[in-house]
Parts: structure tokens; sequence; C-alpha cells
């Protein structure tokens, strides 16, 4: 029997894999750190390592670094499960030696299982003689609906303390929830939640880049969340190319937030001046549409009000961007018809997961952007 | 201190483009950041040039303008030291005169270049 040992802090995701595992006839240990996962790796010699990427006291990119340095383990097969929008960490997992590299949002654990198997060389995918994806579903629904409850009191706590280190827990919640969330196919929450966490992760590296505008973000998103999990249903549907429109005359920041929401496989249409989109929003629909205010010849806000005439762009979800962060303005872009707003400059995941959320949010009311 | 940290900075620990917040923004794409900051450094040099114009003929709206465009692009490029200096542009000239643009301007060239040197010693180099 061929031995995998899973190197995951998250004991429900743990769980779920080493159940799979079972079920497909191999033996599994799990390691909760990356300090316990390298002294199994001695102890147990497994066949095979999953790991996940962000672990305690040792993590995942070190633990492989150790692996690959050991002349007893430099060959053994790893799967490095992460998540997209860490593309860096990826990178570096891959030039680490990563057996295979697979993405969460991507891979069910029957995927796995095909890997684990194709590297060991066995052929175990009609294993699984007991298939319980519908129990396995339900445990991770659960599990997320108390994840999002937990983040949403978390937030509160954060916001009231003003104390930017629980973001760092706040981060480890929100991982749980986007891994609980691709598990039970419930993309929307799974995207936004993966969204989420990169943000948490540079605002927990680079404290100097907490404001207003992202502490707004994540409230907003926190909440989206909690409303997608009310809504399993509709939230398990794919984001299927959504279109997005970018209004604003700074060619800088217009190429800014394309690249932003494009590697975030958000592809948008970027105009440079306000004329030419309004007569482009006469004539199209949009998922999204996110303006710069002070716009020469019709700005923002103007331009705004005029899609509100459009019937089919009456519930268009709009977004200002601006460096008028001004109480007055957000007033102003709330009157004008729009949703949100973002301050500038933004980080580029900030504007993801604030695109992300208007997307996949279910459509109510028009909020207050104050 | 990291080693990109250490190579972001003048050595007197000064530090002019925020490669930090670059980095973030393109997701450490080195490609990505030279390509915002070719756009950043081209299309600034040519608003300059318009700025020294609105100033000299006393159009107030223009620098306000101007000053506005520049210090949302320099936020955006991580330019920390250029940014605020631009919003002093934009504060000015919404008072409707040019009163002090000049002096300003000034000190935008000089930190302009200083910063372009130093991209171009590091990432555009």
């Amino acid at each position: 029997m061929k031995k995998i040992l899973i190197v995951e802090d998250e004991p429900v995701i743990a769980t779920i894999y080493r159940n799979k595992f079972v079920r497909a006839g191999f033996a599994v240990e799990v390691a909760v750190d990356g300090a316990e996962g390298l002294q199994k790796i001695a102890s147990w010699q497994p066949d095979l390592v999953l790991l996940d990427i962000m672990l305690p006291r040792i993590n995942g990119l070190e633990l492989l670094r150790k692996i690959r340095s050991d002349e007893a383990t430099c060959s053994m097969p790893v799967i490095v499960y992460s998540n997209s929008f860490t593309a860096t960490i990826a990178d570096e997992a891959r030039s680490l030696g990563a057996s295979q590299m697979l993405s969460k949002s991507d891979t069910r654990p029957n995927q796995v299982i095909e890997y684990a198997s194709a590297l060991l060389e066995l052929n175990t995918t009609a294993a699984d003689p007991q298939p319980q994806p519908e129990r396995d579903r339900e445990i991770c629904l659960t599990q997320a609906r108390s994840t999002v409850r937990e983040m949403r009191e978390m937030l509160r706590a954060c916001l009231q303390q003003n104390d930017s280190a629980m973001l760092s827990d706040l981060r480890q919640k929100t991982r749980l929830l986007s891994t609980m969330a691709w598990q039970a196919d419930v993309h929307r929450v799974a995207r936004l939640a993966e969204g989420l966490e990169a943000l948490l992760r540079t605002l927990c590296e680079h404290p100097k880049y907490i404001t207003f505008s992202t502490d707004k973000s994540i409230l907003q998103t926190v909440i989206c969340l909690g409303e997608l999990m009310n809504s399993v249903e509709e939230a398990s549907i794919p984001i299927v190319a959504p279109s997005i429109l970018i209004v604003d005359d700074q060619e800088i920041a217009l190429h800014a937030a394309q690249f932003a929401l494009n590697h975030a496989r958000l592809p948008s249409t970027g105009i440079l001046d306000s004329e030419s989109a309004a007569r482009v929003l006469e004539n199209s629909w949009f998922d999204l549409v996110l303006l710069d205010i002070d716009m020469p010849v019709i700005d923002g806000m103007a331009l705004c009000a005029y899609m509100r005439t459009l019937p089919h762009h009456k519930d268009t979800p709009v977004v200002f961007f601006s460096q008028l962060s001004e109480i007055a303005h957000r007033i102003g872009s709330s009157a004008a018809g729009g949703n949100d707003f973002i301050g500038k400059p933004f980080l580029s995941i900030e504007l993801t997961v604030k695109a992300l959320t208007w997307i996949v949010k279910p459509r109510g009311p028009v909020l207050s952007s104050v | 201190m990291s080693e990109n940290a250490a190579k972001d900075q003048l050595p007197g620990g000064e530090v002019l483009v925020d490669f930090e917040w670059l980095r973030e923004c393109t997701d450490n794409d080195t490609d990505a950041i030279k390509s915002l900051l070719d756009l950043y450094f081209d299309r600034t040099a040519k608003l300059l040039g318009e700025l020294d114009v609105a100033i000299a003929s006393g159009r107030a709206e223009e620098v306000r303008r101007l000053g506005h465009a520049c210090s949302g692009t320099s936020g955006t490029c991580g330019m920390v030291k250029l940014a605020p200096l631009f919003k002093e542009l934009e504060r000015i000239g919404a008072t409707g005169t040019v009163d002090g643009a000049a002096a300003i301007a000034t000190a935008v060239r000089s930190e302009f270049s200083q910063a372009k040197s130093f991209a171009d010693g590091t990432v555009l180099g």
C-alpha cells in the first residue's frame, strides 16, 4: 500500500483529503505544520507528499526546499496545491522542484488522487469504492457557512479595535473558506475568497497600504461572501467571461487597472474618453463599469447619471475610482447612481477584489458609498 | 531589511520610487513594472512641458488639471516624492491662481529627474 503524507494545517481540509485517499486505497498520515511534516517524512517515509503552501512553523516552500536538499528525499514526488492568486509563490514552488502544481480553483479531490496515482505510477483512478460526494459537500458547506460567520465577527472586532494584526487571523479564515468553497463547488464564493485572501496577504505583509478604502473593500467582500453563502445555488454558477468597462482619461491609470483585472482572468474594455464611452454604453451591455470621476468634457458622475437613463444599464454596478477621496465626492458618486468607490492609487489586488465582489454579488439595492 | 528593500533605497535610506508597491501591483512581474515606468516617464515628461506653459501663461485651471492627472499617475506608479508635489500643484490651481506654482514645478523637475535616474539604474537600466 502506497503511503501519502498530507501536510495541511486546516483539519477539515486534511480530513477530506485523507478520507479520499484512504478510500482510494492509500495509507495516509497528516501533519499539521511544516515542522511535523519534516519529522514525519523522516520517520514514516511516505511515497508522496501533498503539500499546502501556507503553513505554520515551516511554510510549504521551505519544507519543499528541505525535501529537495536531502539525498534521501530529493526525488520524492511532492504535489503542491496553491491559490491561483499567488502566482509568484507558485512559480517559486515550481523552481524548487514541485512534482506537480495544482490550483485549488481548478482541481477537485478526485483529480488530486489521479495526479498522485500518475506520479506513483499506480492505476487507482477507478478506486474510491465508497464515494460520498454529497456528504463531503455538506461537510464543506457547513464549514464554509460557519467560517463566514466567524470572519464577520473577526472583522467587526478588527475594525473596532483598529488592530491590523487581526488581519492575519482573518486571512487564515479566508483561506479555509476558499478551500471549503472549492471543495463544495461554490465557485463564486471560492473565487472571491481567493481574491480576498490575496488582498489580506498583501496588507499583512505591507500594513502601510492599509487605507480607509481597503478596510471598506474587505468589509464589503466579507458581507458579500455571507450573502452568497445564503444562496448557494446561485453562488455555484461559475463566473464566465464577465464584461467590464473601464473609463479613465489617464492612460497609465487605465493601463494599470486593465493589467490588474487581466491578471485575475477578468478581461476588460478600456476607454480613454468619456464621450466615446457614452456611445459604447448606449450599444453594449456590461457586468461592471469602472469610472474615473475627474475627466474632461463629461465627468464620471455625469456619465454615470447618463448610464442610469439607459434601460439596459439601470442596474449595472458602477464603481468610481478617483483620487478625489473627500467625503463630498463619495456622496456625489452615490447621488449620481454609483454603487461603490475605490480610492486612487489602489493596490491591483484591491481593484480585483472590488470588481469580483460586484460581479458575483447577488443584485440588490444601491449601496451608499460613504 | 530584505534584499529587495535595500535595493529600492538610496544610500541614505531615502525612497524615491516605491518598488514594493509596484511589485504588489504587478505580481512581481519585472516586464510589467518596466512597461508601466516607461509609460509613466514618457507621458509625464510631456505633461511637464504642458505644465510649464500653463504656469507661464497663468492658466490656473490647466495647472489644476495637469497637477491632478500627474498626481494620480505618480501614485499609481509608486512615485512617493512626486505625487504630493503634483497634488500641491493641483491645490494651487484650484485656488484660481498660479502663485507659487513655478517653485513647485522646479522641485517637480528635480524629483522627476532623480526618480528617472534611480529607475534607470534599477529596473529600466
